[in-house]
């Protein structure tokens, strides 16, 4: 039996329309057409503006309200397509694929004059992109400059749903077996060391031919940096002398839908076909999930592109600028995200916003989780007030399709809420924990007295999380954000000329230390310094309790050429740089061998906190503390060691060996005395990061016994692993 | 849309021309699906196809689901580099067994 709501009931200029239904907000595909709903609280008066494919004119621009002809009879009837807040109507018969479409909205008030202030910006000049836009055109091609004349620059489009997933699910792997590797689509492949060939490097389908790359790094989640559409050409310039863009939006923290792909990021992008993008995107995460790799998005809701008074209308602030958007009363832009405006992520209308596109994306897109750029924005009520208890947070960790996807904030914003092991978490949010990221430099360069501090890194920020366990805390040496670990070892300043700003830019608390010379050198006792440095740094980041995140690069210890700010370069200093592979095979082995020891061992990767207590009785606590004599911690120095009982990983429920570990951050060796075993258990060396390759880091499982298994010498700035292990 | 259909040593050669997309796939679909009976053997030249959308890319997915219902076996042949582009990074390419040209197509079918 056929619907009866597949009939028009209007026609306006030879469309066939009907009402439509407001929910789901956006253009969605309906029997025999294509349904409309957007929402405006302060619009009175809205137009469906419906373009050809790339045309600079409408082909129709229909009201929601006004005269229209009725259906079949064609008499003049008066229609209005709207229930409460919501514009919504249905048109028939279009081809979706084929069209771009926008809105108009007005309010009757006088227009926003350009860099004024003011509460409502309504202009129907201006044709205006849904914010629920599941695609979006207009810089389809990454780098392919936009006709800067075009009044619609960024061209809503329609998505078929469709993609056939093959029975694929997401992963839901535990938190804490989490090993995450943080990167950029397209400096992934971008760079020509990539082999992928020019018209697919840098884009998804590129990065999809590099998983069995990811799958032997050994990484099983990768979180990648922001992959809704923005503007690559926002704040641009051309560089003369080198004939390309010297400056761009690269990194992409500056958001122009939520609901949509960054096209240019699609090797299909070129197509102009927005479900292409999607059925392209959805094979790179089928791809990934087969491999058991998890993929969480880095997603901007503090902010979006339109700036402040200064800035474009692109949708939001032209559709419901005092909805969308935090405002002080005279009607500027509040400013917490340190980009221009902040989204109004606790009214209602917006907070509904970021669920839906949130489900949108585990449903549509069978995403894993999510990290919050500027988490802290979200906690803000609508007149920047931090909150006890945000609705948006809260509606975030009890919603039902998000229910098994991680939720990691960055719990800070420009404003200075640091919110770092305070963040309202509701039993679900982990936090990108920049206290163990700062604890962790400052050990490692030597500072004395930073063992107290190290000992919580290692147990998962127990001070900091007490209540949430070690998965709260998402653990990091470097990010995208600042020196990289080539960087952290090489320079004790930043040096972001490249970036056009004369350094002023970029954080100076780098926490860095660059043995002995600043940048790049010749002098081999400074490089393999820098090389053990970088090993210390991974060993420690892989033993510690919580979950481990490497940022892409690292791995085979690539340089940004000490700019710690690289977030308008798309340029080498970006793109990872498969040569480096080769010449730094043995340090990649060594974080690759690190990575599989962390899988191999459950005691690394408790659920729960480690209590320093022996309940169950095997003469060895959980975790215990160790200086150069064994049972005896400096709480004081350079010096930290600890052991794990494998009896107690996971809460007992598993077994593993006993792992023992010794930190030397003072310059000279120092004999450990090592902690005694059970009869017939034999300490077995891992890792090694004063010894050369291959003794750096032996396969997990094939580790040769410590000659003396009443001590060890660790050289300086060195740290041994042992795993101690019954006599086969 | 204009779909050109021979039999030739028990194969079944359809050469669809002109593009497939929202326009014209569910045409070229339709055409195609009433060839795929139980066992058949199809080759399916696009060599004068410039174009193909996220809809005809859906199109061939049905063909291939039918043609598997059927158990019978299905080749691509002279697909164009864009349209190889487009299938392989959608995934839709990892559903089909492509021959260079007709002659390969053949072979291919075993």
């Amino acid at each position: 039996m056929q619907r009866i709501d597949v009939d028009p009931t209007h026609e306006y200029q030879g469309y066939k329309i009907r009402p439509g239904k407001p929910y789901p907000f956006g253009a969605s595909l309906v029997p025999g057409g294509v349904n409309f709903s957007v929402f405006s609280r302060h619009a009175d008066y809205c137009v469906l503006v419906i373009f050809k494919k790339g045309a600079a004119e409408p082909l129709v621009e229909i009201p929601f309200r006004g005269m229209f002809a009725k259906a079949y009879t064609r008499e003049p009837v008066w229609g209005e397509f709207r229930i409460g807040n919501v514009f919504t109507m249905t048109v028939l018969g279009l081809d979706d694929e084929a069209i771009e479409y926008g809105f108009r909205m007005d309010n009757g008030l006088p227009h926003a004059q350009p860099g004024k202030p003011v509460i409502h910006r309504f202009d129907p000049a201006t044709v205006l992109l849904d914010p629920y836009a599941r695609a979006i055109g207009g810089r389809d091609v990454w780098g392919q400059a936009p006709d800067w004349n075009a009044r619609f620059q960024h061209r809503s489009r329609i998505v078929c749903d469709d993609y056939d997933w093959e029975g694929e699910r997401p992963l839901e792997i535990p938190l804490e077996d989490l090993v995450i590797y943080e990167m950029h689509v397209r400096g992934f492949t971008r760079h020509p060391s990539s082999g992928l060939n020019a018209a697919e490097a840098g884009t998804f389908s590129a990065m999809r031919e590099k998983i069995p790359y990811l799958k032997e790094l050994g990484v099983n989640c990768v979180e990648l940096m922001p992959i809704y559409e923005f503007d690559e050409f926002e704040n641009s310039r051309w560089d003369e002398e080198h004939a390309r863009w010297g400056k761009m939006n690269y990194w992409g923290y500056s958001t122009v839908g939520f609901y949509s792909l960054k096209a240019g990021y699609a090797s299909t992008g070129r197509m102009h076909d927005g479900t292409m993008v999607a059925d392209e995107f959805k094979s790179v995460v089928k791809e990934l999930h087969r491999n058991g790799i998890e993929v969480i998005l880095d997603v901007v809701f503090n902010h979006t592109a339109e700036g402040n008074e200064q800035g474009p209308t692109i949708s939001y602030r032209g559709i419901d600028n005092a909805t969308y958007y935090m405002l002080t009363p005279e009607g500027y832009y509040y400013n917490f995200s340190g980009t221009g405006n902040t989204l109004n992520c606790n009214n209602p209308i917006v907070r509904d916003m970021v669920l839906d596109a949130l489900r949108y994306w585990v449903s549509e897109y069978h995403i894993d989780g999510f990290r919050f750029d500027l988490a802290s924005v979200l906690s803000r009520d609508p007149w920047g007030a931090p909150m006890a208890n945000p609705p948006l947070l809260e509606a975030l960790a009890f919603d039902p399709i998000l229910g098994k996807c991680k939720l990691i904030a960055e719990a800070w914003d420009a404003g200075g809420l640091y919110q770092v092991g305070s963040f309202p978490a509701y039993g679900r949010w982990a936090e990108w924990n920049g206290k163990y990221r700062d604890t962790l430099r400052r050990f490692l360069k030597g500072d004395p007295g930073e063992t107290g501090a190290m000992s919580q890194a290692i147990l998962g920020s127990p001070q900091s999380y007490h209540g949430r366990g070690p998965t709260a805390s998402i653990n990091f040496v470097t990010c995208h954000d600042g020196f990289n670990l080539a960087d952290l070892v090489s320079y004790n300043g930043k040096h972001n000329e490249a970036n056009g700003e004369d350094n002023r830019d970029g954080t100076n608390d780098n926490i860095s230390w660059n043995c002995g010379w600043e940048g790049p050198t010749e002098d081999a006792g400074v490089l393999a310094l820098r090389q053990r440095q970088m090993k210390n740094a991974m060993a420690m980041l892989l033993v510690s309790q919580g979950v481990p995140m490497i940022l892409m690069g690292d791995e085979f210890g690539q340089s940004k050429l000490g700019n710690n700010n690289t977030y308008c370069l798309d340029t080498e200093i970006n793109w990872l740089d498969w040569s480096l592979r080769e010449p730094n095979r043995d340090y990649y082995r060594f974080v690759r061998n690190m990575v599989a020891f962390r899988r191999a061992h459950p005691v690394l990767r408790g659920r729960n906190y480690l209590r320093h207590a022996d309940p169950a009785g095997y003469g060895y606590s959980d975790i215990s503390w160790h200086g150069t004599q064994a049972w005896q911690p400096d709480w004081g120095g350079r010096v930290l060691a600890f052991m794990l009982c494998g009896n107690y990983a996971r809460d007992g429920t598993a077994t593993d060996d006993f792992i023992y570990v010794a930190m030397n951050m003072y310059w000279e060796a120092l004999p450990f005395e090592l902690p005694r075993l059970p009869d017939r258990t034999r300490w077995r060396v891992f890792a090694n990061t004063g010894m050369p390759s291959p003794e750096d880091a032996f396969d997990p499982g094939r580790e040769p016994e410590v000659p003396d298994q009443a001590g060890c010498l660790v050289g300086g700035r060195s740290v041994v692993i042992l795993v101690g292990r019954s006599a086969a | 849309m204009q779909v050109d259909i021979r039999e030739d040593g028990g194969i079944v050669f359809i050469e669809p021309v002109g593009d497939i997309d929202g326009k014209t796939a569910s045409e070229f679909h339709d055409a195609v699906l009433n060839l795929i009976k139980p066992k058949a053997r199809l080759v399916l030249n696009l060599e004068r196809v410039a174009f193909m959308s996220s809809v005809g890319l859906r199109s061939m997915l049905l063909i291939h689901r039918k043609a598997e219902s059927k158990d019978a076996k299905i080749v691509l042949a002279a697909v164009n580099k864009d349209i190889l582009g487009s299938m392989s990074a959608t995934g839709f390419l990892a559903f089909f067994v492509v021959g260079d040209s007709v002659q390969d197509a053949i072979s291919r079918l075993g």
